[in-house]
């Protein structure tokens, strides 16, 4: 039987009941291996792995922070690629961001742009 | 052989499935905790509530519908003897002092770390106040505020009464009626009536024998 494939997560968290939670879960999931966690700050990049992850995940009380933005778009720099999940507190809801390098051809454009659902605004 | 204690049964209240899953997972994960319901609202935490009746209630303010205030003082109302905590992301004073005046046993935050939670929610069931020293802190400080307060009117004012309000407080607080009152200062029973009138007004109280002894207790004597 092949062995199941593991998912890097890279974990972004405050040192909260949260963050801590979160760190409990996904340590008990056999698929996953948990990278950190590490300071929710910019700064924090400079010590990330080498071989890049799966995946980030983005702990805090308040997901929509300057700081949040901006480690989310350092992310992105240091991994091309990267799917970030952003979680708080104050929605019970998460953002997924996921980003992926395509060649610069009209054909890729297009299909990128066709590949998105209409909105209900656009629709009507 | 040693005898194994049962666990603290705890109903977790929340509406974020996520932090609620987690949260579920540091309790069981504890021997002396067993986590035995989950509520994602207030009203669904009434009824687990009735239904389990857990040793604690672990309780998020913020919840759409039936918030966990409202939530806990209907708890309370029909299950007096239940352990509440407060658990909450909102560091608001109104919400604490709130959380106290419906039953909460305690007030914590969600920006704690899991074992002084542990260690509070331990004491809580022991009948504790599950609170962190900061926020013991709020809570003296405004029973000072309060204190303080307690020689204002309703407007602020110091409350204060004239030296011949004074002179009739004291007659009066010895026994004097307004007669002997109005006699003993030369004046008329209509101004000694009105006086006392006034002094009952000012201190908020119903009766001469009230007013002396508000008077005696907040030194306005």
């Amino acid at each position: 039987m092949a062995a199941t494939s593991k998912r890097r997560v890279l974990l972004f968290c405050v040192e909260s009941l949260f963050g801590e939670s979160l760190i409990h879960i996904l340590s008990q999931v056999e698929d996953v291996v948990l990278l950190g966690p590490y300071p929710m700050r910019a700064g924090a990049v400079v010590d990330l792995p080498d071989v890049p992850p799966d995946i980030a995940v983005i702990v805090s009380e308040d997901s929509e922070t300057p700081d949040i933005a901006a480690l989310t778009s350092l992310l992105l720099g240091h991994y091309p690629g990267l799917a970030i999940v952003r979680i708080g507190l104050q929605d019970n809801v998460m953002q997924v961001y996921s980003s992926r390098t395509l060649p610069a051809s009209l054909a890729d454009l297009l299909e990128v742009i066709h590949s998105q659902s209409p909105t209900d605004d656009i629709r009507r | 052989m040693m005898r194994k204690t049962n666990p603290i049964r705890v109903l977790l209240v929340d509406d974020h499935a996520l932090f609620r899953e987690g949260l579920a997972g540091i309790l069981n994960a504890q021997s002396d905790f067993l986590v035995v319901g989950e509520a994602s609202d207030g009203l669904e935490a009434q009824v687990m509530a009735q239904e389990l009746s857990p040793d604690l209630i672990l309780m998020d303010v913020g919840m759409p519908g039936c918030d966990g205030l409202e939530a806990a003082r209907r708890i309370k109302w029909v299950l007096p003897a239940a352990t509440i905590v407060m658990l909450t992301v909102q560091d608001n004073e109104e919400k604490l002092f709130e959380a106290i005046k419906c039953g909460a046993q305690g007030y914590l935050l969600k920006n704690m770390r899991s074992r002084p939670m542990l260690e509070l929610l331990r004491g809580a069931v022991q009948g504790q106040a599950a609170i962190t020293p900061a926020l013991a802190g709020r809570i003296l400080e405004e029973f000072r505020r309060l204190s303080r307060h307690e020689g204002l009117t309703a407007e602020g004012e110091a409350l204060t009464l004239t030296p011949r309000e004074q002179e009739v407080l004291s007659l009066a607080a010895e026994g004097a009626t307004d007669q002997e009152v109005a006699a003993a200062l030369s004046i008329s029973l209509y101004t000694a009536k009105s006086h006392m009138r006034n002094i009952l007004a000012k201190l908020q109280v119903n009766s001469r024998r009230e007013a002396a002894r508000y008077a005696r207790e907040k030194g306005l004597l």
